[in-house]
């Protein structure tokens, strides 16, 4: 029996449209993701301005302070919304990070990397051109990792694996175990300087084209890793705001996708056409085997092409992110939330393989697609 | 080059400069602002005021200077310092506020840091 959701036309849903709206797909998944994150996690309620600032002369503005606040939230909020109705993207996002580069400036007990990403990746995804892959965004991410390896290999109680022991002394059970095999502190170093000698690799690897689809696998595992091991430590959203950026990675032209169905499946059509927000697949039924493809940029087959479709739905990595930040907000504790992060992890890794070509040579065709102004 | 060809990817590279610039100059003392340094120190303090002869209670203290009293900084304890040092001479100036920081940074034995 035909399901009813059959019959009807699957709405367009602004949120999850991706294509064709003035800045590169993954991009601006990339940043609609960090804003609703930013939100969930009330970045909103921080935004008192000013309260004892980094840049000292802001101060001269206390008078104004609950106007300045309000306006702050204001301009931050309707930039959002505009941004979710893919309302002049680049505008937005500029408008998005200027909110928070006034805020951390205005009020430094705010100041969080975390934040202080999320502003990063506005900022430097209006600075594309639309359509245009994020290399700045590379980039960035690779600066993060390279200066926070290069920061630690600094601080003497990191080379020490005081740092580590102190940390960890006590906190979690494998460090203890980890402490009986070797003499005291020399474990803490060992992973001391694996995690600076790991982050500076990892900035380098994603400087190169070839090792980045290996490097973004590793950024993965180490940040989820990090949340394993240390009882679910997500040191702020950062957790949340590095497996957002890793979206912005995915190759993803700007043009239709053909979607070849075999004859067995092809009655799930409907569903497809209900998920694909961005109305960007041409779906072929009836065909000898399920196929993705884009003309000039790839042509999967299989499980590769069902892995590289579910990325290009963007309501997947909306759906597992509502449902990680819901969890751990209200049950932070449940198993639901680790199997839900694993199942986040797994997808998105899932595909990746797949896109091991280099962004640019990938997505070179695509800049002489028809585009849409910001 | 063809990327840098125009204005706003400019824009972002000089903006992943300032970071750059950022990271020395962090190097130059010990906060830590936009320079991408979590975690560099685990700064655990307690912060004591008293304003005459009144001891300021714990919810006092957070609301005098926006952080807990009793608290985890886990990127510079300068950071900590700096905001109580800047609140003092500021809006507090008036108080006159005797300000006690304790602090231990990643386990080391306990300083303690004074206004007034």
């Amino acid at each position: 029996m035909a399901s009813p959701l059959s019959q009807l036309s699957p709405p367009n849903i602004a949120l999850l449209d991706v294509t064709g709206k003035g800045m590169y797909p993954s991009t601006l998944l990339t940043v609609k993701l960090l804003w609703l994150t930013s939100l969930v996690f009330q970045l909103l309620e921080k935004m008192q301005v000013p309260f004892l600032p980094l840049f000292r002369p802001m101060d001269a503005l206390m008078p104004w302070s609950v106007e300045l606040s309000a306006v702050l939230q204001i301009v931050y909020f309707c930039a959002g919304i505009a941004l979710l109705f893919n309302y002049r993207p680049r505008l937005c996002c500029t408008l998005l990070a200027g909110c928070i580069v006034v805020l951390l400036l205005a009020n430094r007990t705010t100041y969080r990397n975390h934040i202080f990403v999320i502003a990063c990746a506005y900022l430097l995804a209006a600075c594309h051109k639309p359509q245009e892959p994020p290399w700045l965004l590379v980039w960035q991410l690779s600066l993060v990792y390279l200066a926070a390896g290069l920061n630690k290999a600094w601080e003497p109680d990191w080379l020490s694996g005081q740092f580590m022991h102190n940390w960890l002394s006590g906190y979690v059970n494998w460090y203890d175990v980890g402490t009986q095999l070797l003499p005291e502190l020399v474990f803490g170093q060992c992973l001391a300087i694996g995690t600076i000698l790991f982050e500076v690799t990892l900035g380098l690897m994603l400087l190169k084209p070839k090792l980045r689809p290996l490097a973004i696998w590793l950024a993965a595992g180490f940040h989820f890793g990090l949340y394993i091991a240390v009882k679910g430590t997500t040191f702020g959203y950062f957790l949340h705001d590095a497996m957002i950026l890793l979206l912005a990675f995915i190759p993803w032209p700007n043009q239709p996708l053909r979607l070849d169905l075999p004859a067995k499946v092809s009655g799930c059509q409907w569903l497809l056409r209900w998920l694909d927000t961005s109305r960007q697949l041409e779906i072929v039924t009836n065909q000898p085997t399920f196929c993705l493809s884009c003309e000039g940029h790839f042509h999967f087959t299989g499980l590769a092409a069902l892995r590289s479709l579910l990325l290009r739905l963007p309501v997947l990595p909306l759906a597992l992110l509502v449902l990680m930040i819901g969890l751990q907000r209200y049950a932070p504790d449940s198993l639901a939330y680790v199997v839900t992060n694993t199942t986040f992890l797994i997808c998105w890794l899932g595909a990746l393989p797949d896109e091991a070509r280099p962004m640019r040579k990938r997505t070179q065709p695509a800049q002489t697609a028809t585009t849409s102004a910001a | 080059m063809h990327k840098l060809c125009n204005t706003s990817a400019l824009l972002g590279v000089g903006f992943l400069l300032l970071q750059v610039v950022a990271f020395f100059y962090a190097k130059l003392g010990p906060s830590r602002y936009f320079c991408w340094a979590p975690y560099d120190m685990h700064t655990r303090y307690a912060i004591s005021v008293a304003i005459g002869d009144e001891a300021l209670e714990p919810e006092a203290i957070n609301a005098r200077y926006g952080i807990p009293a009793h608290g985890f900084n886990p990127r510079s304890y300068a950071e900590v310092i700096d905001l109580v040092a800047q609140y003092e001479t500021t809006y507090g100036e008036a108080d006159a506020a005797t300000v006690r920081i304790d602090y231990s940074v990643n386990g080391n034995p306990m300083q303690s840091w004074h206004h007034r």
